[in-house]
């Protein structure tokens, strides 16, 4: 079920009734909630619940299995056990096509036929970001971080629907505690929830879908066919629809979720206003950022074994972060990009120390020329990632330099209002929204219904017909 | 992914503090009235959009979902009309440009083109010497075709595509349904960008079967008129396994003997509009689907497509269908192109393209428009 349409509006109006209701009884309460998000889930295809709770099983019966066992070394044991199990389905689902095509093609330019079958399998949403929190569940446990909870509670926590499909990446210990205790029914913040849900609709229904559609698609599918204008300022407009399209989904889960009296870790916080790559890593996918540096990075010896190593480290992570995306050469680079640029900024960053100087820019020109450089080397980046093979990503980029001065019919003023808009926010005070949501707030929930209803209908109006699934659904 | 240079443990103690501040509770409501807001916005919101919801629901497909949902939109649209809150929905539209009279489709939005005095697409000649010769089953370059004799050169002068000049490029365009969304891209990264012009114009949810949604045939009109192509692509009918709504509402259903005959009707009108005014057609059959409870529905619309382009002089048909299926048969998503190498092709939906597989429809069709109409081998960037 997507969150802009009409299915989920009717479903959630139904879902907050009997939550609030049932808020008191809590194992009913839970019954309930398992029972929704897996109708949630089943709206797509209902044989991936079978999936879902088999994600939850092993997550279960691993914690206890690794609870149960005293010695470091065997705990330890029993936690690869435990998260291999639940990387392989994944693992099946996301790698196997690849793997396969590429082993019976190797096999080919040799003359010896394909050993294996050729399945296309269809990736389960939000296979990825269940599998994520189940992971970290049974290595908190693993780790005596958390005990393990009762299977009921680990259910709830893996298929809540607000998280369900493409994250926040929430940990036990953040929600399991809320699953178990009842919710304060008198304390929603109703202001911050509608601010979040309807921003996100606005960025995913209007911005996303309006940029990706008169500009993204036409020059990423024929880039041979648009002048290095139309090409660059394309680049910039998938900046802005992969973050309005992202980000989007995680805020209407974060405002969702707060209805329903939940917090969420914050997934974005204007990543196009970081000054360095890795201050963007602090501000865009942030659950998955902690997460693999948590669970991966940390694990690999983080950076207190040496340069060499810190950047082995880095680069690691980084190019399993992008593996993490799709089985592909363009991941790959774009992880690669990514890695060896946030090495470079070590390596700078220790030089600008050696000579007295801060690490970060101070001066308001230095960092206006670090946020641009950040901001294009994330372009580049992003290039990869959008691009369907690296073939594609280097004739566009081959593009920005043939075609200039030609006309660009795609770049219309209402595109690059979108883009030079969706930037600016990024770099503008909070203050003057942080104005609007307490003023808000003070009205009653009549007058609240109204200017929502307002707001939504402008959205609906503005955006086209018809929803396109959320980009992160695929990974 | 934030790789700090400070110690590890102290970045997740910050992390943690920072995550364990819980913002500031003011200016919080209950359950009941967060209740009570969400329905106004709802039912308010319903309300505004009755008669916009309405249109949409009476264009879907029939069945129960849209017999509910009309049942639900026509009292409440009833109500904003006699309310007039309605007028600010369509007051809104038209200050966006927009008709909120027309089909819920919308309308073929073309770029602003100038086109060169005088010149189009020659006329054709009459009567075309051979039906399979518009028929074209393999790429020409692959495997050879098993199901029609392979093509002879076209033999009148005026089935060629002209040649295009300085000034005066190729105009092709792409149309039809999402399956044409990504042929359209493959086509136009084919063709060279200074001797010819492609518009990619497919929509999503369209077909021939309910032109009360999206009329294709008023858009082929419109796109000859303004566009006056030499070459169209057309891919369509991916939808079209729902009843026909005529002018008057009334629903022919699929299945039936009417349906065919109605359909075929559509067809033909479709194909007309383009051909009538000199445009060469290669119209692209539906693929071998994943779904086998699809394949006799599809295998039928198939048959009037080839049999509609064979009747026409100036059309030619690409039967995807068996271009996408492995030798045994069947379907696969992972298939050989003309080099031999195994690609995956299909979508993992079952219905669509890969950009791969998109890319090997798009080097088919157009060298099947280089067979049957001689289309110039210097405006694509493939060997035709």
């Amino acid at each position: 079920m997507l969150f802009p349409t009409i299915d989920f509006a009717i479903f959630f109006a139904v879902v907050f009734a009997l939550h609030w209701l049932l808020n008191p009884h809590r194992r009913a309460w839970k019954w309930f909630m398992l029972t929704a998000s897996y109708v949630f889930y089943a709206w797509w295809d209902w044989r991936l619940v079978w999936l879902l709770a088999l994600v939850s099983l092993i997550a279960h019966a691993g914690a206890v299995w690794i609870e149960r066992e005293a010695d470091d070394r065997r705990r330890h044991r029993r936690t690869a056990v435990a998260v291999a199990a639940l990387l392989l389905p994944l693992a099946w689902f996301k790698y196997y096509g690849f793997f396969a095509l590429s082993l019976a093609n190797a096999l080919d330019a040799i003359g010896v036929s394909a050993p294996l079958p050729l399945l296309q399998l269809v990736l389960p949403v939000g296979i990825s970001f269940y599998t994520f929190m189940a992971i970290s569940y049974v290595v908190d446990v693993s780790r005596l971080e958390i005990t393990p909870a009762p299977w009921l509670d680990v259910a709830v926590y893996l298929a809540f629907f607000p998280h369900l499909v493409a994250g926040p990446i929430v940990r036990g210990e953040e929600l399991l505690p809320q699953v178990r205790r009842e919710r304060d029914g008198g304390a929603i913040d109703v202001s911050r929830a509608a601010w979040l849900i309807f921003g996100g609709l606005f960025k995913k229904v209007v911005v996303s879908t309006f940029l990706a559609a008169e500009l993204v698609d036409p020059v990423f599918g024929a880039p041979g066919a648009h002048v290095a204008l139309e090409v660059l300022v394309a680049i910039y407009g998938y900046a802005i629809v992969i973050y309005t399209d992202f980000s989007a989904y995680s805020d209407i889960a974060i405002g969702v979720a707060s209805l329903l009296g939940f917090e969420f870790p914050a997934n974005f916080d204007r990543p196009y206003s970081a000054t360095s790559l890795r201050d963007f890593w602090r501000r865009w996918h942030m659950t998955l950022s902690r997460f693999l540096r948590d669970y991966l990075y940390i694990p690999l010896g983080g950076s207190r074994r040496g340069d060499a190593r810190t950047a082995t480290n880095v680069m690691v992570t980084m190019l399993l972060g992008g593996l993490w995306h799709g089985a592909g050469w363009t991941f790959v680079a774009w992880g690669g990009l990514h890695g060896l640029g946030q090495v470079a900024e070590r390596h700078r960053t220790r030089r600008r120390v050696a000579r007295g100087r801060s690490p970060e820019p101070t001066t308001p020109s230095e960092v206006w020329i670090a946020r641009l450089a950040t901001f294009h080397l994330v372009c580049l980046g992003w290039v990869f990632f959008r691009a369907d093979s690296l073939g594609t990503a280097f004739e566009v980029l081959g593009r920005l330099v043939t075609g200039w001065g030609e006309p660009a019919p795609l770049v219309t003023p209402l595109v690059l209002l979108a883009i030079v808009g969706m930037l600016a926010v990024q770099n503008l005070p909070r203050t003057p929204t942080e104005r609007l949501r307490v003023g808000f707030a003070r009205v009653g929930p009549v007058l609240q219904g109204v200017a929502l209803a307002l707001v939504l209908f402008a959205i609906t109006t503005l955006g086209p017909q018809g929803v396109t699934p959320f980009i992160y659904f695929q990974f | 992914m934030a790789i700090d240079t400070r110690t590890d443990e102290l970045e997740i103690a910050a992390l943690a503090a920072e995550e364990r501040v819980t913002p500031p509770r003011r200016n919080t409501s209950s359950a009941g009235s967060a209740f009570v807001a969400i329905l106004v916005c709802l039912g308010l919101w319903a309300l505004l959009l009755a008669p916009s919801l309405l249109r949409d629901a009476e264009t879907g497909p029939v069945g129960t979902r849209r017999a509910v949902a009309l049942a639900v939109l026509r009292p409440l649209a009833a109500v904003a009309e006699r309310l007039s809150v309605d007028l600010a929905a369509v007051a809104v539209e038209r200050a966006l440009g927009r008709n909120p009279d027309e089909r819920p489709g919308g309308r073929l939005e073309l770029p602003s083109i100038e086109l060169p005095r005088a010149t189009g697409p020659e006329p054709a000649e009459p009567s075309p010497p051979s039906g399979d010769r518009r028929s074209e089953d393999r790429p020409p370059e692959g495997t050879p075709a098993t199901e029609s004799p392979a093509p002879e050169e076209p033999e009148s002068p005026d089935v060629s595509i002209r040649v295009p000049e300085p000034g005066n490029e190729l105009r092709v365009a792409v149309v039809g349904d999402s399956l044409s969304q990504g042929l359209g891209p493959a086509v136009t990264e084919l063709f060279d960008p200074e001797l010819a012009r492609v518009l990619s114009l497919g929509r999503q949810s369209t077909g021939l079967a309910r032109l009360d949604y999206f009329n294709w045939r008023a858009a082929m009109r419109q796109l000859v008129e303004r566009f006056r192509p030499d070459l169209v692509f057309v891919m369509i009918g991916s939808n079209d396994d729902q009843a026909q709504i005529g002018p008057d509402g009334s629903a022919v259903e699929v299945g039936s003997t009417a349906w065919v005959q109605a359909y075929r009707s559509r067809a033909a009108q479709f194909l007309r509009e383009a051909t009538s005014a000199g445009t060469r057609v290669v119209w692209v059959g539906i693929p071998v689907v994943e779904e086998r409870a699809r394949w006799s529905f599809y295998r039928r619309v198939n048959g009037i497509y080839r049999e509609t382009a064979e009747a026409d002089p100036l059309a030619a048909y690409v039967d995807a269908w068996t271009l996408f299926q492995p030798k045994g048969g069947g379907y696969s998503a992972f298939l050989r192109n003309e080099r031999g190498v195994l690609q995956q092709m299909r979508a993992p939906d079952g219905v669509h393209f890969t950009p791969t597989g998109y890319g090997y429809l798009a080097r088919t069709a157009i060298r099947v428009a280089g067979k049957v109409f001689a289309l110039p081998p210097q405006t694509v960037t493939i060997r035709i």
